[in-house]
């Protein structure tokens, strides 16, 4: 294969189908088997190509689980992988983002058996989780999805839940982070809960064109948020360090920016591998890098050359998210995440962001502090934040 | 919000092991997404306006665009006495002249007309030639220079084009025309696009004709005889203006309708209800604090060339190797 391109980072879109139509959804109206990828075209790159990661995404991937499953039958039985990478496979491949709702008794087992964790994207409660994640009919999808969860904690098969926001359901973050807290609680304890917000628990789709009035009334919420966490008798079984611990990661950990595998050169085949920047752009055929087997007809390289130079590290400044200095503070971004492609469509530059969606982070910022100050001593000269509040 | 029980979260019946605080300062915003774009004071988030002709800032001020003494340079080109005559009226009418940086630009055949006239009514204002090199271009210095002692106030610049094809002459004129004429002042732009073919062998040379003009500017000594580039620190943001009523990055981003901002049939709307991609495209330049790679030290931001960055590296963000050595990377 000496025309091979051999590239770090690759996903495949198992299928492009999905058997709903969630009203953010960047794939839009493409939501067709177009495009999909199957089990021997994944086998066949896997045969020729030392990828070091490796990850499938959908549409939904469950939609197509028996060819995943023969996808992971070759990664476990084939000489032709040594076991360390094999490992480093099998852990990307076993990953999967899906919504849910097909999680059912009839493929429990086999989920099972493939070792699957499973990353669920649920929005909250009913009431607002159904305001977005719909079923092609309109009816919404929180009792499925509640449903699979149940069956995957019965089945001890690991699963966390991610969630979208947009102007549509952001204003009730305060039911979301209950919800998702209550959610945690129930099946994995008070720790867990507490700590699951460290991480990406939800994010902010932002094409949307952010409103000043959105703005402070999302700022309200954050503030009733930000007292539901500090005094509500709800929380009255968790220690105080535990709603100080709360409060950094529901209020405060906003304001340094993460980014998605693409700017750690991250990049998706379609069928034919051709490749792309990622998932989301598949449809746009003017991003494409070429095919991998033709590595000597490169094309777009100076976007692939500027998404390489999107900072993995980074801060938000006036649109832009700017490397993070050397001995910058080193927070990961639970739900403002900084997204290249998004970039690409809402401005033609892969590190500037939607204007408006610049100015909520450069408020947040301000308001974070705002939040934190007002329930929490400052200590001028170190800086340390010390509890204003008593217990 | 309005959908739901409050009571669901707690926060009606408080019996916390926390207080809350009595007082609290009320949060202020400091910035609004309305405030993106504000007709009225659009043109001061750039340092240099430079308009394609007299009808373009005319029609600026007639638009209520342009507010005098905001300390910008304001670059007009004329070259008819019509637009001349009409623009010394108006300055002489008002104060703009010494609230502002004004810089006429012109053709080498009117450039003597209009610096005869500044010299004699002492008007405060530059001028800018464009250099091209052929016999006329030093029978027309001559006609400038006659009669005409160097003067503070009237800056004559030199705009020089630095391309691939023409850089060994470019470089080697502005030397001899310092020593002959004593003009001194050069306002150079770089089309960075046409060294996009340049071998490595040929970078060493135009390397070293550029470093070659260091020990003749100021910093290689302040004499009457050195030669002055335009200079500038920090991010430095230029913008064209035309004629009906677009803004872009350069005259030539206008002329390949990149960047391009209706400025005129936006007049009447703001940050929300501007379409939200035509605003994102040059907010991205006004917005722009820094460019990449952030491990050089820009000696000279006004050789940047937002639009020539795109050109090469499809980011206006993004230095093009070329330009760093211009720059001052060393």
């Amino acid at each position: 294969m000496d025309n091979l391109l051999r590239v770090e980072n690759i996903e495949f879109l198992l299928t492009n189908a999905c058997n709903m139509r969630c009203k953010y959804c960047f794939e839009g109206d493409h939501v067709t088997d177009k495009g999909s990828v199957d089990a021997e075209t994944v086998i066949n790159y896997l045969k020729n190509n030392g990828a070091r990661n490796f990850y499938v995404f959908g549409g939904e991937p469950l939609l197509k689980l028996k060819e995943l499953k023969k996808v992971i039958d070759f990664v476990k039985t084939s000489e032709d992988i040594n076991d360390h990478h094999r490992q480093d496979l099998l852990r990307g491949l076993r990953k999967i983002t899906s919504n849910g709702t097909l999680i059912n008794k009839n493929n429990i087992d086999l989920i099972k058996e493939m070792e699957l964790s499973f990353q669920i994207s649920l929005d909250g409660y009913k009431e607002i989780n159904d305001i977005n994640r719909v079923f092609p009919s309109g009816k919404g999808t929180f009792d499925a999805v509640m449903k699979g969860i149940s069956l995957l904690q019965e089945n001890n098969i690991p699963w966390s839940i991610h969630g979208v926001m947009n102007m549509n359901n952001a204003l009730h973050y305060l039911e979301i982070i209950q919800f998702l807290f209550n959610t945690y609680k129930k099946y994995k304890g008070i720790e867990e809960a507490v700590n699951y917000f460290n991480g990406n628990f939800s994010m902010f789709v932002f094409e949307d064109n952010f409103t000043d009035d959105f703005i402070d009334e999302f700022f309200e919420v954050l503030d009733k948020t930000a007292e539901w966490v500090l005094f509500s008798e709800d929380l009255n079984e968790l220690s105080d360090d535990q709603r100080s611990t709360l409060f950094d990661n529901v209020i405060m950990r906003n304001r340094v920016g993460g980014v998605c595998g693409i700017g750690r050169g991250l990049k998706t085949s379609d069928e034919d591998y051709n490749i792309y920047p990622c998932h989301r752009l598949v449809v746009r055929k003017d991003t494409t890098l070429g095919n991998m087997h033709d590595s000597g007809n490169l094309k777009n390289v100076k976007l692939y050359n500027n998404l390489y130079r999107v900072p993995m590290r980074n801060i938000y400044s006036s649109g832009y998210f700017i490397p993070l200095q050397k001995g910058g503070k080193n927070e990961t971004l639970p739900w403002m995440m900084l997204c290249p492609a998004t970039n690409i469509e809402t401005s033609e530059n892969p590190r500037y962001t939607h204007s408006s969606y610049g100015i909520l982070i450069h408020e947040l910022s301000y308001y974070t502090n705002y939040l934190k100050n007002k329930y929490f001593e400052t200590n001028q000269e170190d800086n340390n934040i010390q509890r204003k509040v008593s217990y | 919000m309005k959908n739901f029980d409050v009571k669901k979260a707690g926060i009606s019946n408080q019996q916390s092991r926390f207080k809350k605080p009595k007082t609290v300062t009320r949060f202020e915003r400091k910035k609004y997404i309305k405030d993106l774009f504000l007709p009225e004071s659009f043109l001061t988030n750039f340092d240099e306006l430079n308009f394609e002709n007299f009808s373009s800032f005319k029609n600026m001020i007639a638009n209520d665009f342009i507010k005098f003494g905001f300390n910008k340079e304001i670059t007009i080109f004329i070259d008819n006495e019509n637009d001349f005559n009409e623009f010394l009226q108006l300055a002489g009418a008002t104060d703009i002249l010494s609230e502002d940086f004004f810089t006429i630009k012109t053709s080498r055949g009117f450039a003597s007309i209009v610096l005869k006239e500044f010299i004699e009514k002492s008007i405060r204002c530059s001028i800018q030639i464009p250099f091209v090199f052929d016999n006329d271009f030093y029978e027309n210095l001559s006609l400038i220079t006659k009669g005409a002692a160097w003067n503070e106030k009237n800056a004559v610049e030199i705009c020089v084009v630095i391309d691939y094809e023409n850089y060994k002459k470019q470089l080697s004129y502005m030397l001899e025309i310092l020593q002959k004429y004593s003009f001194r002042i050069f306002n150079v732009k770089v089309d960075y696009n046409s060294f996009e073919d340049m071998k490595f062998s040929e970078y060493h040379d135009l390397y070293f004709r550029w470093k070659d003009l260091e020990p003749w500017t100021k910093r290689g000594g302040e004499t009457k005889n050195s030669l002055s580039f335009k200079q500038t620190g920090g991010i430095y943001k230029p913008i064209f203006i035309s004629e009906n009523g677009f803004i872009s990055l350069t005259e030539q981003s206008h002329k390949d309708g990149k960047f391009m901002f209706d400025l005129l049939s936006n007049r009447d709307k703001d940050g929300q209800t501007i379409n939200q991609l035509e605003l994102n495209v040059i907010r991205q330049y006004v917005d722009m604090q820094r460019v990449y790679p952030t491990n050089i030290a820009v000696q000279n931001s006004y050789l940047i060339d937002y639009y020539q960055n795109y050109l090469v590296t499809e980011a206006i963000d993004e230095l093009p190797l070329i330009s760093r050595m211009f720059l001052g990377d060393e």
